[in-house]
C-alpha cells in the first residue's frame, strides 16, 4: 500500500475521528414512539405519564409543533404525524429526558389511540381505481407533482425514442421478460444520529448527513427561521450508502432542544435504521425485446416501483427514480419505448440506496438478453458484444471473457456442487452538483477547506492526492479539513456518484488559481521539495487564498461520460439445498484517469461486496407492512468468509490530464449495480434455473431446481 | 437500566448472587450484550463469572472423559487438542460458532444456558452424550444437553443455579457421530438448519441413537426419528439402507417446527432437513474433518 494512502483512514481506524454521537454536549437524550401500524388514524395523543416520569424534559407530538413536512424535494413527511399514520414506524411523538433508558420508558408510557385502517401494501393495491388517497392533503404540500393520474402516484415518467409502436411490427423475433426484487436497507454501520443546540441564539448541529447545506435549508424551514441561524459543523460519517441525507433525526433533535433549551442527542437503533428510515424501492420491470435479423430493433421497458409512505427521501422532481434509459443503456436501441411509475404504498419510504435504481434496471436487462441469446441458441457474450454501443464494452466483455476462458462452467461437478459462469455489462453516470473549496498556502503547508462532508468513501484523500499532483509537492504537506456551513463554501452533498467529478473540479481549479495567483502557469518541474516559500516570497506574500469552484450542470451530466464495466463471477450451487456461493470473479472496467488508486480499489471492492450482499441476502421482507429484522444480527451483510477472490482490471486507462478533470469517472455505485445479473447468469449457467426475482435466495434456486426435475420426468 | 454489578471469586458466591430476583449470570457477554442492547433484559443485578478460576479450562479425566469448564471460549475450543482429539467435528463446530470476534468471548456455558436454537454447539454435544453440570448453592446436578434446552431461550436451569461444567463422556470405539450445518445466507449469519446424529455400532447394528437439530426448535420433537434407527442393520462399510433414511427423514420432517423466516420457509427447512440427515449419516462413517459443511 503507498504509504500516502492512509492519511485519510488513519483517524478512522485508530478510533481518533469524530463521529457526532462523539461530540461531547451535556446533552439531553432522544427517544421516539413509532407508528406500530402500517396506516391509521390518529384519535388521540395521552402524554401525561409520560411528561410527569422524573428526568423527562419534554413530550412532544404534532399538536405541540404544528403540520411540519420536509422532502428533499416535495415536502411531504411531517416531522409527527399529523392526523394519520401512513406506515409501520412513522414517528407520532417523541421524548427528551436525562438518559436514553428514561427517554425509552417515557415515550413506552404515551398512549396513542388508532383507528385503523385497510393498508394498501404494494403498488397493484395503492393503484387500483377505487384505492383510498394514503395522502388526501398531497395537493398542499409543497412541491407536490402538479398533475398526476392517479391520487396514490408519487410521480411518472415516460419517454419515447423513434418510433418503437411500428419498429416492433416489423421485428422478426420478440421477447418479453418480467423481474421483481426485495426492499433492501443502506444498512450504514453507523446508525443516523445528531446532536442538535438549539439552546442559544444560533442553533449547532453535529449530524451524520452527507448535505450539510441542504440540512441546514430543511432545518430553518422547518424551524420558520433564516439559514444563517443554523451552523452544521462537520464530522466524519460512518458510512451512507444513501439514506443518509433526511433529517430523520436532526428535525427531532431542533424541536426537542428548541422547546427544552437544552442540546438533545439522537441516535437511532438499528431496529429503527432498517425498519424506518428508508430502503431500496421494491418493485417490477417488464421488457420486452424485438430483434431483426439478430440485433435489437425496439426495446419497451415499464417500471412499477414501491415508493413508500413518502416521497420525500428521493430528491426528484418528478416524484420518480430517474429509471429511463437504464435497462439497454449499454446497447444499440434504435426505437425505444420507457415508462415507469412510482406508487405511494403503506410501507417504509423508498429511499436511495446504493443506486437508487440502475441495481434493479441492470440486473433485469442483463438477465433479459442473456435468457434472449440462450433461447435463440446464441452465446450470450457474441449476442451483447454484436448489440454493444460503445467500443469500450466490447473491449470489456473481451477482457472478462478472455480471463474467465478457463472456468469450469455448465454445470461440471465440484464436490457436492455443480458449477456456472454468469456475466454482466454495466455502466454509471455521475449526478450533478455544485462545490467550492478554499485552498489557502503558506511556508509550511498548503490547506485544502472542503465543503462536501467526508462519508467514509475516501474522497478527502483523493482530493489531498490531486491538490499535491497540481502543485507538484508531497501530499504530506496538504492538509484536508471539512468545514462548517458557516465557511461561506457552498456543497450539493455527497451522493450520486457525484463528489469525485464535482469536488475535483473543484479542487483543480483552486490549485489553478493558486498558480496563477504565485504567477506562475505550472508548479517548478522535477522536484517535490517544498517550492511554495520561494514563490510567496516572489510575489511578496505571506499566504495565499484562493476559492475554486466545480459544478456539473444537469444538461451536462450525458457528455461526462460514463464509467463502465464488465464483471465474470462463478459460482457453486448445492443441487440438493439451493446453496449458492460465488467462488471467483474478474473485474474490468473502465473509469478514466486514477486519482487515488488505493482508493478506487476499495470503492469497486466494496461495490462488488455489497452487489453480492443485496443479490444473495439482504431482504427486510416486510410483514403486513412491519419490518420485524432489527439488528445487523439477523440483517446479515456479505462478509470476509463469503467474498471470493476478485480479479480487477482497469481497461483503456486514460492518464489524468495536465489540467481540468476531463475523463475523470464516478464509480462510487458502478460495480454493484453489475453483481445481481452476472449471478443471475451463473446459476442458469450452473443448474438451468432462471431467477427473475431478487435475492437470489437458496429457497428459490431449490425450488427452480425440483421444478425442472419435474419437468424432465413429465416430458419422459 | 439500573443494575447492580458483583465479581464473585466462587461459584458458591455466584450462585447466592443469582438467587436474587432480576439478577443474571454473565459469561463472554456475546448473547447478553445483545439482549441488553435490544431491550429483551433489563437486569436488576448482573453478576460476572469472570473471576471465578473453576470455572475455567479443560480437564481430561483418567477413563478418557473430558469436563469443560463453563466459560471456555469456543476459540480455546477449537485449539485444544483433547477436544479435537476426542471428536474432530467438534473442532470444526467451534471454528464455525459466529465469528471470530463471538468466538474470541463467546464461551461454552453461555451459549447453552442462552438456549438459542439457532447456536452449533448443543446439537452436536448432545450426540455426543455430553451432560451439563448445573450446580447451585446447595445442591449439584446433572442433566444430559439433549434435554437442558426446555424450549427456544428456556432451559431447565433455576434462579440461583449455574452451568459450571460439560461432561464428555469417554468415547467408546463402537460411537458414530455426524454433524451437518446448513448455511442459506452468509457463512457469518446463524445456521439455517443443523442436525447431529448419534449412535454406539454393536454388531453392525445401531444402538442408542439420537438425533438432534439445531435451528429448528428444541431437540425433544426428534425422539421418534431417532427410534426409528434402533436395531436398524449397517451394511459392511457402515451404512443404513435408504429407506431407512427416508423414513427416518419423514419422520424429522414432520416433527420439526421451523419458523419461516428470512433464512427460509418452514417446508424448506424440512427439505433441508432430510439433507442435513443424510449428510451426518455420511459422516459416521468416517473421522476425516471435512463435507457436511460447505465452504
Amino acid at each position: 500500500m503507498n504509504s500516502t494512502s492512509v492519511i485519510d483512514s488513519q483517524d478512522r481506524v485508530t478510533g481518533q475521528a469524530l463521529f457526532a454521537q462523539d461530540v461531547p454536549a451535556d446533552a439531553l437524550h432522544m427517544a421516539v414512539l413509532r407508528s406500530p401500524h402500517p396506516h391509521a388514524d390518529i384519535v388521540g395523543i395521552e402524554t401525561s405519564r409520560a411528561v410527569a416520569l422524573p428526568g423527562v424534559h419534554a413530550v412532544l407530538h404534532a399538536g405541540d409543533i404544528g403540520d411540519k413536512r420536509f422532502g428533499r424535494f416535495t415536502r411531504d413527511y411531517p416531522v409527527f404525524a399529523v392526523d394519520k399514520v401512513v406506515f409501520c414506524g412513522q414517528p407520532v411523538a417523541a421524548v427528551a429526558a436525562e438518559d436514553l433508558a428514561t427517554a425509552r420508558r417515557a415515550a413506552a408510557l404515551i398512549t396513542v389511540e388508532y383507528v385503523q385502517r385497510p393498508p394498501l401494501l404494494s403498488p397493484a393495491e395503492a393503484l387500483a381505481t377505487d384505492a383510498e388517497p394514503i395522502h388526501p392533503g398531497y395537493a398542499g404540500y409543497l412541491n407536490a407533482v402538479p398533475v398526476r393520474s392517479h391520487h396514490n402516484l408519487q410521480g411518472e415518467d415516460a419517454r419515447v425514442v423513434g418510433e418503437p409502436d411500428s419498429a416492433f411490427a416489423e421485428c422478426d423475433e420478440l421477447f418479453e421478460n418480467t423481474f421483481t426484487w426485495q426492499r433492501s436497507s443502506s444498512a450504514p454501520m453507523e446508525s443516523h444520529g445528531a446532536l442538535v443546540d438549539a439552546s442559544g441564539d444560533r442553533v449547532i448541529v453535529h449530524a451524520s448527513h452527507k448535505e450539510p447545506y441542504k440540512l441546514r435549508r430543511d432545518l430553518a424551514a422547518l424551524a420558520g427561521r433564516p439559514e444563517e441561524d443554523f451552523e452544521i459543523r462537520p464530522v466524519k460519517i460512518g458510512g451512507d450508502f444513501g439514506s443518509k441525507g433526511n433529517p430523520f433525526v436532526e428535525s427531532i433533535c431542533y424541536f426537542l432542544s428548541a422547546y427544552t433549551g437544552r442540546p438533545v442527542r439522537g441516535r437511532l437503533s438499528f431496529a429503527e435504521t432498517l425498519g424506518a428510515t428508508g430502503g431500496r424501492h421494491g418493485g417490477s420491470l417488464t421488457l420486452r425485446t424485438g430483434l431483426v435479423n439478430g440485433r435489437i430493433h425496439a426495446h419497451q421497458s415499464r417500471f412499477v416501483l414501491d415508493g413508500g409512505a413518502f416521497v420525500a427521501p428521493k430528491p426528484m422532481p418528478k416524484g420518480i427514480l430517474p429509471m429511463l434509459g437504464l435497462p439497454l443503456g449499454a446497447y444499440d436501441v434504435p426505437h425505444l419505448d420507457e415508462s415507469a411509475v412510482g406508487a405511494y404504498t403503506n410501507t417504509m419510504p423508498g429511499s436511495h440506496v446504493r443506486s437508487p435504481g440502475e441495481f434493479q434496471a441492470i440486473f433485469a436487462s442483463e438477465s433479459h438478453l442473456e435468457m434472449i441469446a440462450r433461447e435463440r441458441g446464441e452465446d450470450p457474450l457474441e449476442f451483447k458484444t454484436r448489440n454493444a454501443r460503445h467500443a469500450i464494452s466490447r473491449n470489456l466483455i473481451a477482457k472478462v471473457r478472455s480471463e474467465s476462458a478457463l472456468w469450469r462452467r455448465r454445470g461440471e461437478p465440484a464436490g457436492n456442487t455443480v458449477l456456472g459462469v454468469g456475466y454482466s455489462l454495466f455502466h454509471r453516470s455521475a449526478g450533478p452538483g455544485d462545490s467550492t473549496v478554499k485552498l489557502s498556502a503558506n511556508g509550511q503547508r498548503v490547506v485544502l477547506e472542503l465543503a462536501v462532508p467526508d462519508q467514509g468513501a475516501g474522497s478527502f484523500e483523493a482530493f489531498g492526492r490531486l491538490v499535491a499532483t497540481r502543485l507538484g509537492v508531497e501530499r504530506s504537506r496538504i492538509q484536508v479539513l471539512g468545514r462548517s456551513t458557516d465557511s461561506g463554501l457552498v456543497d450539493l452533498g455527497a451522493g450520486a456518484s457525484r463528489v469525485t467529478v464535482v469536488v475535483g473540479r473543484a479542487c483543480d481549479d483552486a490549485a489553478t488559481k493558486l498558480l496563477a495567483a504565485l504567477k506562475l502557469d505550472a508548479p517548478p518541474s522535477g522536484d517535490t521539495t517544498y517550492w511554495i516559500p520561494d514563490a510567496l516570497q516572489a510575489v511578496g506574500a505571506a499566504e495565499i487564498a484562493v476559492e475554486g469552484k466545480g459544478s456539473v450542470g444537469r444538461d451536462e451530466v450525458e457528455g461526462l461520460g460514463h464509467a463502465h464495466g464488465a464483471l465474470a463471477i462463478q459460482v457453486a450451487v448445492e443441487p440438493d439445498t439451493g446453496i449458492v456461493r460465488a467462488r471467483r470473479a474478474v473485474l474490468a472496467v473502465n473509469v478514466g484517469p486514477v486519482l487515488n488508486p488505493v482508493g478506487l480499489r476499495g470503492q469497486l471492492e466494496g461495490g462488488f461486496i455489497y452487489g453480492l450482499s443485496q443479490t444473495l441476502f439482504e431482504d427486510l421482507r416486510p410483514q403486513d407492512g412491519r419490518i420485524e429484522l432489527d439488528s445487523f444480527n439477523d440483517y446479515k451483510l456479505a462478509s470476509g468468509v463469503d467474498i471470493p477472490e476478485l480479479a480487477l482490471h482497469l481497461v483503456d486507462e486514460t492518464p489524468l490530464p495536465g489540467q481540468g478533470l476531463a475523463g475523470v469517472r464516478a464509480v462510487g455505485e458502478l460495480v454493484n449495480i453489475g453483481v445481481p445479473a452476472a449471478l443471475a447468469n451463473a446459476i442458469d449457467d450452473a443448474v438451468g434455473v432462471r431467477l427473475q426475482t431478487l435475492p437470489l435466495s437458496a429457497e428459490r434456486v431449490l425450488d427452480g431446481i425440483r421444478k425442472r426435475a419435474s419437468l424432465a420426468v413429465a416430458a419422459r | 437500566m439500573s443494575a447492580t454489578y458483583a465479581t464473585p471469586n466462587t461459584v458458591a458466591e455466584a450462585c447466592e448472587l443469582l438467587t436474587a430476583p432480576g439478577s443474571h449470570a454473565l459469561a463472554g457477554g456475546v448473547a447478553f450484550t445483545m439482549a441488553l442492547t435490544k431491550g429483551q433484559v433489563d437486569p436488576a443485578s448482573i453478576v460476572s463469572l469472570a473471576h471465578i478460576h473453576e470455572l475455567h479450562g479443560v480437564k481430561g479425566e483418567i477413563n478418557g472423559a473430558l469436563t469443560i469448564g463453563a466459560l471456555s471460549t469456543h476459540g480455546q475450543l477449537l485449539r485444544d487438542k483433547r477436544i479435537t482429539a476426542h471428536e474432530a467435528q467438534l473442532g470444526e463446530m467451534f471454528a464455525d460458532v459466529g465469528n471470530v470476534r463471538v468466538r474470541a468471548v463467546g464461551t461454552l456455558g453461555g451459549n447453552l444456558a442462552y438456549a438459542d436454537p439457532r447456536h452449533d454447539p448443543a446439537p452436536l454435544l448432545g450426540a455426543l452424550g455430553a451432560s451439563v453440570v448445573i450446580e447451585s448453592t446447595t445442591a449439584r446436578r446433572t442433566v444430559p444437553v439433549a434435554d437442558f434446552a426446555t424450549g427456544a431461550f428456556a432451559t431447565v436451569l433455576h434462579p440461583g443455579e449455574l452451568v459450571r461444567s460439560i461432561e464428555l463422556p469417554a468415547r467408546s470405539a463402537e460411537t458414530r457421530i455426524g454433524w451437518c450445518k446448513l448455511q442459506t445466507n452468509s457463512l457469518d449469519d446463524y445456521a439455517t438448519l443443523s442436525l447431529a446424529v448419534g449412535f454406539e455400532e454393536s454388531n453392525r447394528r445401531v444402538t442408542h441413537p439420537r438425533i438432534l437439530v439445531g435451528a429448528a426448535d428444541t431437540h425433544v420433537r426428534t425422539q421418534r426419528a431417532a427410534a426409528l434407527l434402533d436395531g436398524v442393520e449397517l451394511d459392511a462399510v457402515g451404512r443404513l439402507a435408504s429407506e431407512v433414511i427416508e423414513e427416518v427423514a419423514d419422520v424429522l420432517a414432520a416433527d420439526i417446527e421451523p419458523s419461516s423466516n428470512h433464512r427460509g420457509s418452514a417446508a424448506y427447512k424440512r427439505d433441508l432437513v432430510r439433507v442435513a440427515l443424510n449428510r451426518a449419516l455420511d459422516r459416521t462413517r468416517t473421522h476425516s474433518p471435512q463435507a457436511g459443511t460447505f465452504r
